[in-house]
């Protein structure tokens, strides 16, 4: 079956990704990838995961095709489906067996999400076998050496329904992503969002707070990714105070008297 | 005046449109006013009986109840809230509103904006502790001060005209005190230079003949300070300051009339404002030039606390320059006193709970790691109760001893111990230790608060062998002789002989006989709002997953299948015959058994909320049909575990079961091992596919006997373990404010939770149920 060259081009990063590596990361990831092992990347929301995938991607200079799971996922939306096209029926590949014939990178976003079935899939491609069964194609595909499989998950979730199996998991190369260390963090809100250094470090300092709130009846801290945010309705001239309440306390909590805490906490530094 | 003349007047006032009995009713109500509150409700007659007569009819009912709280002449502003509420929820609202009146509308309107310390605590505590990083209390008291453990504050602000300044005022005093702890200011040390040795803050203050002075000029240069390196990290704080806090200026100006030493202390507070305010120095202030510079430079956020020493000494120079002696003012509002001996001693006292704590720490991870190095062969023979010395870690040979001696001579260098925590090990005396994540945690607390770890700690760490227990095993083998047996007898984990002791626990399961009382209906009338969302999260959570696609039968056609298979079929496959949607109740498959700690601990506040979070959850299950089971559990001693049965899997939920759940009392201990492998039993015979067991609990395992510290943790870890193997998954939801400690090791990082303030468990745990199962 020839790969669909068009639909893979989409797939290539053609703009370098920005990213300040926390320590080794990228090294063992590069190492990983040498090494045909798939990786495993955790941690929470927005601390970036899936950023580090496209930078890896851009440096490696392969396409990477990123599959948001949900629990409706099933093992053909992976792998591939006959369509039918003006009375005829077309195979069409899924995102897996795309990345899988072009030797690309295939990243599972939210792995725990997808349906359990669709480990049957998952587990022969990222072994040694590396291999793809497509069972309605009777064809059963090796995955050259370029392509890698990366998965992603967050371990805070505590859904016990939501639990990688060991089977799964010691399949992996796994690394840890926490929130950055408050300088890197601030210079990536700096980067990302353009905005002085001085509103970087604040709302660097502002996260730190609400990190600090976690099993006080947070879920979760603010995330780089939502300081970036706040950071750009600043930078759109929206009041720091107003930035805030948007981006980091009303997408925090519904809970009033928590979000009136973290208001306080905005309040205090802008 | 008589009603007849209030008649009149009425007629009056309404024209002759409204009914003559209607009239009469009304001026019989307003003729039992006294007279200033009749007249006042008859200036809002025109104002209200025009919008809704029945409003005017509430308002004349509660006017006697609101002159109580409320000048008469502020019935205006009553008046206009409450039918601004009217416009907004009607009349029934208004009315309701206008019942409130002592509740809600009282302060804003007699002119009092005043805040008490009760309304904002849940609001600002959460705050303080982000940026604190660590629990703290608020407490109500005349004196403002903080001692790095408990923020004591006015039980009220009033200082402020508007109410939003009040409350601003309590966060500015909150955010200021917070800052003596991140400051350093307790800790802070003259240095060590040639002959002088380095004084402690106490004992530099002691040097000044007058110390009050030297105390209050100390405090003012670190207030100076402090303001500084606020404007620095909260911004926001001091432009919202800037607003109002010149109400304080006048305050103090008005001290300044004293004279000598103590109108320079009050200049200098008026400095101190001014700086936080935002003002340049201002005309007419007191200060010699020369002090003015000083403070400038002082006002710098990057400035230590040692450098407020010296500040001290040129302050106090210029002090005693001036004939008239220091009477000590009242204090700025926000700074309060410095209470440096209170301070101290919550210092120290934290610092050591947490050495004994890293102590403890170390001497587990230490023996942990030993035993694991000398191999599994004699580690499995080795029997504890013969050899004291050998439990845990055996002792130190002279070469190692003597290692981790020089080593504990000197503070360990902070740069290296940092990049070792952040490694993940300890390197002592040249021997290398894993470090287990709740010492991580630990070291770096204490490196964050004292700037040093002790290396006292870590030879405490080595010198001392299983202290603690070899006392608990000692006491433990008074009861030796009687094994236990029975028909419930468990086997007991010993991590020091890495085997199990057979039969240790006698496990007796009683019942609890059901007590009629209104405890239940007290809970569902206290929480019906809660309880309505709840049966609806619920319910909605059990018909989440019953469409079930691709079906050989069902009740309708799933069209994807359908597509799927006619594609298939084209493209010469044997297409699926599983085509169907079908409806299925009840695919949730979880049995969740919770386990009530029933310990003495739990008396009080703690029984009664978990009491009532389990009507909560009976409620919210019996929506949604999980099968569940409620047990709960104490005893003393090994020999008499008791497991009480609140609600069995098959059970109903019904009076008997709702009168068991009034019926739960605090008991005696917490002997968990042998609770969790009862209830481990019981789950594994269900027949779900997920079997939850969670636990309720206080506070760590401990029992009367030797079942306590590292040996209980063990012991229920491994008890836990076992469930995990027996396909239950463990989770545990707390209330023990050292849950961090020791949670993570016995449940696994993400199966705990941990409640900060009990009386949120209610409406928590129906909310944790549903994430676990979803």
């Amino acid at each position: 079956m020839k790969v669909d060259t068009e639909r893979f081009a989409e797939h290539r990063i053609k703009e370098e990704p920005f990213y300040l590596a926390q320590g080794q990361e990228m090294r063992i990831a590069r190492a990983a990838y040498e090494n045909q092992i798939p990786l495993l990347l955790k941690g929470p929301t927005g601390c970036g995961k899936t950023r580090f995938m496209r930078r890896l991607a851009w440096e490696l200079n392969r396409p990477l095709i990123t599959v948001s799971c949900h629990d409706d996922l099933s093992t053909s939306d992976l792998v591939g489906r006959y369509l039918l096209k003006g009375g005829e029926a077309v195979w069409m590949d899924g995102p897996l067996t795309t990345a899988v014939r072009a030797g690309a990178i295939c990243y599972l976003d939210e792995i725990v999400e997808a349906r359990k079935d669709t480990m049957v899939v998952i587990h022969p491609l990222a072994d040694d076998r590396r291999e793809l069964p497509i069972e309605k194609l009777g064809e059963l595909l090796i995955a050259p050496p370029e392509f890698a499989l990366a998965v992603s998950y967050n371990p805070g979730y505590q859904s016990v329904l939501k639990d990688l199996k060991q089977s799964t998991r010691q399949r992996f190369l796994a690394m840890e992503f926490l929130y950055p260390p408050a300088e890197l963090e601030a210079e990536i809100v700096m980067v990302e969002a353009k905005v002085s250094k001085k509103i970087a470090e604040d709302l660097v300092r502002l996260a730190g707070m609400t990190r600090e709130l976690k099993d006080a009846g947070l879920q979760e801290g603010a995330s780089t990714r939502l300081l970036i945010h706040a950071a750009l309705l600043i930078k759109g001239n929206i009041s720091p105070r107003q930035a805030c309440q948007a981006a980091v306390t009303e997408a925090l909590t519904d809970d009033h008297e928590l979000a009136a805490s973290i208001g306080d906490m905005v309040s205090a530094i802008f | 005046m008589s009603a007849a003349r209030i008649n009149d007047q009425l007629a009056v006032l309404l024209g002759h449109e409204v009914a003559d009995w209607q009239r009469e009713e009304l001026a019989e109500k307003l003729s039992l006013l006294n007279p200033e509150i009749r007249r006042q409700a008859l200036q809002q007659l025109p104002v209200i009986w025009p919008v809704s007569s029945a409003l005017y009819d509430a308002f004349v009912d509660q006017a006697a109840k609101a002159s109580s709280c409320l000048h008469p002449r502020q019935f205006a502003n009553w008046v206009k809230a409450a039918l601004d509420v009217y416009e907004a929820d009607g009349l029934r609202q208004a009315q309701l509103f206008l019942e409130e009146v002592e509740s809600n509308f009282l302060c804003q309107i007699r002119g009092e904006a005043g805040v008490r310390l009760t309304e904002i605590e849940s609001r600002l505590l959460p705050y303080a502790r982000s940026i604190l990083g660590r629990e703290l209390k608020f407490a109500s008291a005349d004196a403002v001060s903080f001692d790095t453990s408990t923020l004591f504050l006015p039980a009220e602000i009033n200082l402020f005209s508007q109410q939003s300044h009040n409350f601003l005022f309590y966060k500015f005093t909150i955010t200021f005190l917070l800052s003596l702890d991140r400051m350093r200011t307790f800790r802070v040390q003259t240095p060590a230079g040639g002959s002088d040795q380095s004084l402690s803050l106490a004992q530099f203050l002691a040097k000044f003949e007058h110390r009050q002075l030297a105390v209050d000029l100390f405090y003012l240069a670190e207030a100076v300070r402090i303001v500084a390196r606020l404007r620095h990290d909260f911004p926001g704080l001091l432009a919202d300051f800037a607003e109002f806090g010149s109400a304080l200026l006048s305050q103090v100006a008005t001290e300044e009339g004293a004279g000598g030493q103590s109108a320079f202390v009050a200049a200098l507070r008026v400095w101190l404002v001014q700086q936080a305010i935002g003002l340049e120095v201002s005309e007419g202030n007191l200060l010699p030039e020369a002090v003015i510079e000083r403070l400038a430079g002082h006002a710098d956020g990057s400035r230590q606390a040692v450098h407020s020493l010296l500040l001290t000494e040129v302050l106090y120079r210029q002090a005693v320059t001036y004939a008239a002696p220091y009477l000590p003012g009242p204090p700025l509002p926000f700074m309060g006193v410095l209470t440096i001996d209170a301070a101290l001693t919550a210092i120290d006292q934290r610092q050591e709970e947490r050495q004994e704590k890293v102590i403890e720490a170390l001497r587990r991870m230490m023996a942990e790691q030993d035993k694991g190095a000398k191999g599994d062969g004699d580690g499995a023979d080795e029997v504890p109760e013969e050899s004291p010395a050998g439990h845990g870690r055996p002792p130190l040979n002279d070469k190692q001893g003597s290692m981790l001696l020089t080593a504990g001579n000197r503070d360990l260098d902070a740069a290296e111990l940092e990049k070792q925590i952040a490694q993940g090990v300890l390197r002592i005396g040249g021997m290398e230790f894993e470090l287990t994540e709740e010492l991580k945690e630990l070291l770096r607390e204490m490196m964050q608060e004292e700037g040093r770890i002790p290396g006292q700690a870590i030879v405490s760490a080595a010198g001392r062998p299983a202290g603690g227990l070899t006392q608990a095993a000692k006491s433990e083998d008074e009861d030796e002789s009687a094994q236990a047996v029975g028909p419930l007898s468990y086997d007991e984990w010993d991590f020091r002989r890495a085997g199990f002791r057979k039969n240790w626990c006698q496990v007796q399961v009683k019942e609890i006989s059901p007590v009629q009382g209104t405890f239940v209906g007290t809970t569902l009338q206290k929480y019906r709002g809660l309880l309505v969302n709840l049966r609806r999260q619920f319910e909605m959570l059990s018909v989440h997953e019953t469409f079930v696609k691709r079906q050989r039968d069902g009740d309708e056609i799933d069209l994807d299948a359908v597509v799927e298979a006619l594609s298939d079929a084209k493209a010469g496959l044997s297409p699926s015959d599983r085509l169907f949607i079908r409806l299925q109740r009840n695919d949730r498959q979880i049995a969740a058994l919770f386990l009530l700690d029933m310990s003495s601990s739990t008396e009080g506040w703690v029984s009664t909320a978990l009491k009532e979070s389990l009507i909560l959850m009976c409620e919210a299950l019996s929506a949604l049909g999980d099968s569940y089971a409620i047990y709960g559990f104490s005893g003393m001693r090994r020999l008499r575990s008791e497991i009480f049965t609140v609600k069995e899997f098959n059970e109903a939920y019904d009076a008997t079961i709702k009168g068991r759940i009034a019926a739960i009392t605090p008991k005696e201990y917490t002997r968990m091992g042998p609770a969790i492998r009862h209830a481990t039993g019981i789950l594994a015979s269900t027949e779900a596919r997920i079997r939850l067991l969670i636990t309720l609990s206080d506070g760590k395992p401990e029992d009367y006997d030797g079942y306590k510290g590292a040996y209980a943790i063990e012991d229920t870890r491994h008890a836990l373990i076992e469930a995990k193997m027996a396909g239950v998954h463990p989770f545990c939801i707390t209330v023990d404010k050292e849950a961090h400690a020791y949670m993570a090791h016995m449940y696994g990082e993400v199966n705990y939770i941990f409640i900060d303030q009990v009386e949120k468990l209610p409406r928590r745990m129906p909310e944790i149920y549903r994430n676990l199962t979803s």
